[in-house]
């Protein structure tokens, strides 16, 4: 009777060990199938606002030829970086997106340029992964954790995130200071679907946030033959190097594990512009020494 | 001099009357209104006042305390009218401005105190109601679109417009305004 329960006990606890590798492999490729060439188009629309007065903007649409270029591959850590391909010749460096299995440490943006940081247990985020979205200079965006959910034929994550106004809106909008995120990433047929429902918010010290209007964003990726972007593939590999430099600098950044607050410029212009139009290639001592100097 | 000062003291309680008597939401709601729709960072509400005998003849209420001339660096830019008019079961606070000619330059629901008939906020709908004049007359169906489900409100607000722009037009022959 005792071997018994001791035989059918091990049985259960390797089926649910197996349950568990096998959801984690179909999260990577979930995440992973994001990587590629895509065609995207970029809509978003405002939607309910609680004041009557509130006069919503206009749509916002647009459309890119978008590369995404895997650029690390870990057990638990995958990365992805975002190129954008103008007129088939032109490439700029696009956002981030950093997948980390069960992570616990948290930048959340809490406006003014600044993120709270924050920890969770390891049992909040069992079987969770963590997107990190990153600003096209590598500097932190926001942040959030949730569980892959592969159900019904759909494959998808959801998570709300606290993040700094979108760049279509940075330097148009000052009436509200807190983008709260709903992000939906599904993976489709044609490609992928990056759907959001987001709350802009007014925040200010010791009162309660304020909710101005809400917003859907509809980013439809459809994939195209990679060909297409080889143009953005030829770029990365000639700056990789540059960028990992980057990217390490800010992980060190991060790894003080403490609140952060960033300059929006220096001297009159963004991180981005000082790494984007530099006259000559920076070594790894002067990117370090930059981005200190964006960093209060 | 003696009248400069009294003029100047009239205008600073004028001013604080109007800052005393208006919640403070509705009190920013209008400042926001007037600032989006002039492109101006500061401007004067001055109150426009209105003797009993007037005020019989139009058909908006005058209260000493909802007409007003706007003014930014000492120069007229317009006017504006503060209202109540009444929804399905309560009233909403409305916002006429109007350019120096009198024209409308915007109409704004500023507050609506129930879920029926919101879609009047809508500068969709609002719109409508730009560039008429002191001289217009409004009919829903005809020179205003009327909104499914929001039938009450969207007669209201034509219906007070109408009574404004009358309202505007009576003292405009006054030379009041």
């Amino acid at each position: 009777m005792m071997r018994k329960t001791i035989t059918l006990l091990t049985f259960s606890l390797l089926c649910v060990g197996l349950n568990a590798q096998s959801k984690k492999k179909q999260d990577i490729k979930a995440i992973k199938d994001m990587c590629g060439c895509y065609e995207v188009s970029f809509k978003y629309t405002e939607t309910f606002a609680p004041e009557i007065d509130y006069e919503k903007a206009h749509d916002y649409t647009s459309g890119a030829l978008e590369w995404a270029q895997l650029i690390e591959d870990d057990k638990d850590k995958i990365s992805i970086q975002h190129l954008l391909v103008i007129n088939d010749s032109m490439v700029i460096k696009h956002w981030r997106q950093d997948w980390l299995y069960e992570n616990t440490n948290f930048y959340r943006f809490n406006g003014d340029s600044s993120w709270k940081f924050e920890t969770k247990s390891k049992d909040e985020v069992k079987g969770q992964w963590t997107q990190n979205v990153y600003q096209v200079d590598d500097s932190p965006r926001y942040s959030g954790s949730a569980t892959w959910i592969h159900a019904d034929g759909k494959n998808y994550w959801e998570n709300k995130a606290d993040s700094p106004l979108p760049r279509r809106e940075y330097t148009k909008r000052s009436d509200y200071n807190i983008m709260k995120r709903g992000n939906r990433h599904e993976i489709t047929s044609y490609g992928w679907l990056h759907e959001q429902d987001n709350d802009k918010i007014i925040r200010e010290e010791g009162k309660d946030d304020k909710l101005l209007v809400q917003e859907k964003g509809y980013n439809v990726y459809t994939k195209v033959d990679d060909s297409k972007c080889k143009v953005a593939q030829d770029w990365w590999a000639a700056n990789h190097d540059t960028w990992k430099t980057v990217r390490n600098k800010w992980d060190d950044v991060l790894a003080r594990n403490k609140d952060l607050k960033l300059k929006p410029k220096v001297k009159d212009k963004a991180l981005y512009e000082y790494l984007f139009y530099a006259q000559k290639e920076m070594d790894e001592s002067e990117i370090s020494s930059l981005v200190d100097k964006f960093v209060e | 001099m003696f009248k400069i000062i009294i003029h100047v003291t009239v205008f600073f309680f004028l001013a604080s009357f109007t800052q005393n008597s208006w919640p403070e939401i509705l009190k920013e709601k209008v400042e926001n209104a007037i600032t989006s729709t002039f492109e101006v960072e500061t401007f004067l509400l001055e109150e426009i006042t209105v003797n009993d005998e007037l005020k019989n003849k139009v058909p908006s209420e005058i209260n000493n305390n909802n007409l007003f001339k706007l003014k930014s660096n000492n120069t007229l830019i317009g006017y504006a009218y503060v209202g109540k008019a009444p929804s399905m079961k309560k009233e909403f606070d409305y916002i006429i401005l109007f350019d120096k000619d009198l024209i409308i330059k915007k109409s704004k629901v500023l507050i609506y105190r129930e879920m029926h008939g919101q879609q009047i906020g809508s500068q969709r709908w609002l719109k409508q109601f730009i560039d008429k004049s002191k001289n217009d007359t409004l009919e829903i169906g005809k020179d205003i679109s009327g909104i499914s489900g929001a039938t009450i409100s969207t007669s209201s607000m034509t219906k007070a417009t109408n009574n404004v722009l009358r309202t505007v037009n009576i003292l405009f022959e006054s030379d009041i305004l």
